[in-house]
């Protein structure tokens, strides 16, 4: 019985109780079941008026609905078409309804996908980039390099068009931040402060110039940067936006502005500073972070330009083998210069566009510069050349140094081995002599043996002297003259002698010729004597001669002393009436 | 987190400046900057349970040549009237900044700042005169930005001041 309109009810239909007793019988049925008459009039009139029925229903429809729906899918199958015509009807009547119920969802999953897909396209963008040589990529780079910032970014910045890096949702009257979103690549901190700063200079715009209520300051531009302003009645949208916006952007901004006006009217009416409420916002804004890139196409490249660039890669294809081969001939160079006996490089480098080469060179080497000049194509001006004189003690150099310093006769060969110079052959006596005091000063050379070589002016001598010791001069008995028949004999002996004084004055040596004059036995010792005397003593006069600067002579007789020892003097006494020549070779004393 | 607008008011080089740096940042630098505009710093505090991210306002001072703007004002939810203790001129221009004040913003929790109370001996400001604003039902507070005396005080009592406010308005 608390129920108000049962009070008011029973208020309503109690009747005044009659004052005289009109009708006892229905006063009694009154005071018995006018309970139950109000209550069954009562709920007559629930049933009868469509408010009270609805209401009645309001109250259980909920748990009757849900009490359905889990026993079958009748109620389902009947309220389908009516809620899709409710749908259909609401889409026609408010699309905005629908749009704002679903925008939470479709907004999210829509950006991811666009982001993924815009993520994609930046990559393969990037990478198509990377790997193009153009002189935009080049200096892409450079200014990656130069900046620290990675290549993506730049390629980004160069071909971004504009970009919405931040949107601020302010509270126009206190201007505190309402909401904030940003793009993910670009954060600042203190955005509240920024959203208040804003508003300050917006107020200082508006105070300065005296502008009117609503014509607020609606761009703002700091560098590449543009920050524009939507004006609400009681929220302004600023964006923040790197590159140039197109204008169409703004209508939508503007959209978006009026829509969170339409939607969160009571909010931004009594905003006392929580900002919690709207967050339901942030989708709206979400969908104001908008971007364009340029479409980086691949320009048809000019045909001058792949001129130019063809000449600039012949001209280095060029460059490169002209210093590959001038790079090749030098290494050839150095080491033909390596290979060659008595060179030693020692180093080589290149310093203002010349090779300069340093290195040691026995004198007998072969000439560099001919080498330079013979054997390369290298410009001779373009090297230059350092030796310092050595001894190569090689065997094939030090042969050759020999050769050159002792000057050996045709007749006679050198050989070297361990340090052993030695001679074989024929020489002059001359050249065996200074070959030996020269071959002691060679370098290299510890040990000079010419014992293999024969003095040819020696040998000349010693067949001199054999010759001269063979001829003998036979006189008639009791002569010393030297008669006709000896005559040519004599002038042999002289001419031959002549001969030996010249011979032994190569060889260095002396000769004496001892004259020895004999007789036979026929006749006195005495006699024998001295005519052999006079034999050796004519025939001294006959042959010696002061132009003989290296032979001697002396003229004995020693009669039948050196008879010829055949056994046959006594039958043959003219054999031993002769004149004898017995030589000596000596060594002249230095 | 609720977010709240306080003014800093007062006549030129009271100290706003240096009671916000020292509140915000707990510093003080004896050389003087004159504010040209504003200068918006935040800070955040916790009081009466509740997390409050204070935008503090700072308005160039008023003086003979340059008024404060209304816009300025707008939207605040509450501010600090500020005077320098060593000159009484000072307290007479806060005087008057209140009463512009309310007449922008209507009644709003404020609390005035006797500011450079560690200079005792330079004092100007008659206490009788503080008493008078503390009979009106101002809130009355002598801080020190050079010392930092009473400065936290002065803010969280204000923010305090605001939450109460908002309070009693629902």
């Amino acid at each position: 019985m608390d129920d108000p309109s049962f009070k008011d009810h029973s208020r309503r239909t109690t009747p005044e109780t009659p004052a005289n007793g009109e009708d006892g019988l229905t006063e009694l049925r009154h005071l018995l079941f006018a309970p139950e008459t109000t209550r069954l009039t009562e709920i007559k009139e629930r049933l009868d008026d469509p408010q009270l029925h609805a209401r009645d229903i309001s109250e259980v429809l909920p748990d009757a609905v849900r009490i359905r729906s889990t026993r079958d899918t009748q109620l389902t199958t009947a309220l389908t078409p009516i809620v899709e015509e409710a749908i259909h009807t609401s889409v026609q009547k408010s699309p905005q309804m629908l749009v704002d119920a679903i925008s939470p969802l479709m907004g999210p999953a829509i950006r991811k996908s666009i982001l993924v897909t815009i993520q994609g396209m930046i990559q393969s963008l990037n990478q198509a980039i990377e790997h193009s040589f153009s002189v935009k990529g080049l200096g892409w780079r450079l200014e990656a390099l130069r900046t620290g910032k990675p290549f993506a970014e730049i390629v980004l910045l160069h071909s971004l068009v504009y970009r919405v890096e931040h949107v601020f949702l302010i509270h126009k009257k206190t201007g505190l931040l309402l909401q904030h979103v940003n793009d993910g690549v670009v954060t600042i901190e203190h955005e509240d402060l920024v959203s208040s700063m804003l508003t300050a200079i917006q107020d200082f715009v508006q105070d300065s110039f005296g502008t009117q209520q609503g014509d607020g300051l609606s761009t703002l531009q700091v560098g590449g940067m543009t920050v524009w302003i939507e004006q609400g009645s009681q929220a302004l949208l600023a964006t923040v936006i790197r590159g140039t916006p197109p204008e169409a952007l703004r209508p939508m901004l503007l959209d978006v502005l009026d829509t969170i006006h339409a939607e969160h009217a009571d909010l931004l009416v009594l905003f006392e500073g929580d900002s919690t409420p709207f967050e339901a916002v942030r989708p709206s804004l979400e969908d104001c972070l908008q971007r364009q890139y340029q479409d980086v196409k691949k320009r048809k490249t000019s045909p001058l330009l792949w001129m130019m660039g063809a000449t600039i890669i012949v001209a280095f294809g060029l460059w490169t083998f002209s210093a590959i081969r001038e790079h090749l001939r030098w290494t050839d160079y150095i080491a033909t210069l390596q290979a060659q006996p008595g060179i030693v490089v020692t180093s080589t480098e290149r310093r203002d566009g010349k090779y300069i080469v340093v290195g040691l060179r026995d004198p007998m080497a072969e000439d560099p510069e001919a080498i330079l000049a013979t054997q390369t194509v290298i410009a001779p001006e373009t090297v230059a050349s350092v030796w310092e004189p050595y001894y190569a003690l090689t065997t094939e150099f030090q042969l050759a140094r020999a050769r050159r310093a002792l000057k050996p006769p045709a007749t006679v060969t050198l050989s070297m081995e361990h340090a052993i110079l030695r001679a074989r052959g024929a020489a002059p006596h001359r050249w065996v002599v200074e070959a030996g005091q020269l071959a002691r000063t060679l370098p290299g050379i510890d040990h000079y043996h010419d014992d293999d070589v024969l003095d040819t002016d020696v040998r000349e001598l010693e067949a001199y002297k054999m010759k001269i010791e063979h001829l003998y001069f036979q006189y008639p008995r009791g002569s010393s003259a030297i008669s006709e028949a000896l005559k040519e004999q004599l002038e042999l002996t002289s001419e031959t002698i002549k001969k030996m004084d010249t011979s032994a004055q190569r060889a260095g040596k002396h000769v004496h010729i001892d004259i020895i004059g004999h007789a036979d036995e026929i006749g006195s010792e005495t006699v024998n004597l001295a005519i052999s005397q006079r034999r050796a003593a004519r025939l001294l006069a006959k042959v010696d001669s002061p132009t003989l600067a290296h032979v001697t002579m002396t003229a004995r007789g020693i009669g039948t002393q050196m008879t010829r020892s055949d056994g046959s003097s006594d039958r043959d006494p003219a054999s031993n009436r002769r004149v004898s020549f017995n030589l000596r070779i000596t060594d002249v004393l230095p | 987190m609720i977010q709240k607008k306080i003014c800093m008011i007062g006549a030129f080089a009271v100290g706003k400046t240096s009671l916000v740096e020292r509140f915000v940042t707990s510093l003080f630098s004896e050389k003087y900057h004159t504010t040209i505009g504003v200068k918006i710093d935040k800070k955040l505090i916790h009081v009466r349970d509740c997390d409050m991210s204070m935008i503090l306002w700072d308005l160039y001072g008023e003086d003979e040549f340059q008024k404060i703007r209304a816009s300025y004002l707008r939207g605040a939810a509450g501010y600090l009237l500020v005077a320098d203790g060593t000159r009484a001129e000072t307290l007479t221009k806060a005087v008057a900044l209140q009463k512009f004040t309310e007449e922008t913003l209507g009644k709003t929790p404020f609390a005035l700042l006797i500011n450079k109370c560690d200079l005792v001996n330079e004092r100007e400001i008659d206490r009788n005169d503080l008493e008078t604003c503390r009979q009106n039902g101002w809130r009355v507070i002598e801080t020190s930005a050079k010392t930092g005396e009473a400065i936290e005080d002065a803010f969280l009592t204000l923010a305090a001041d605001m939450l109460e406010c908002d309070a009693n308005t629902q």
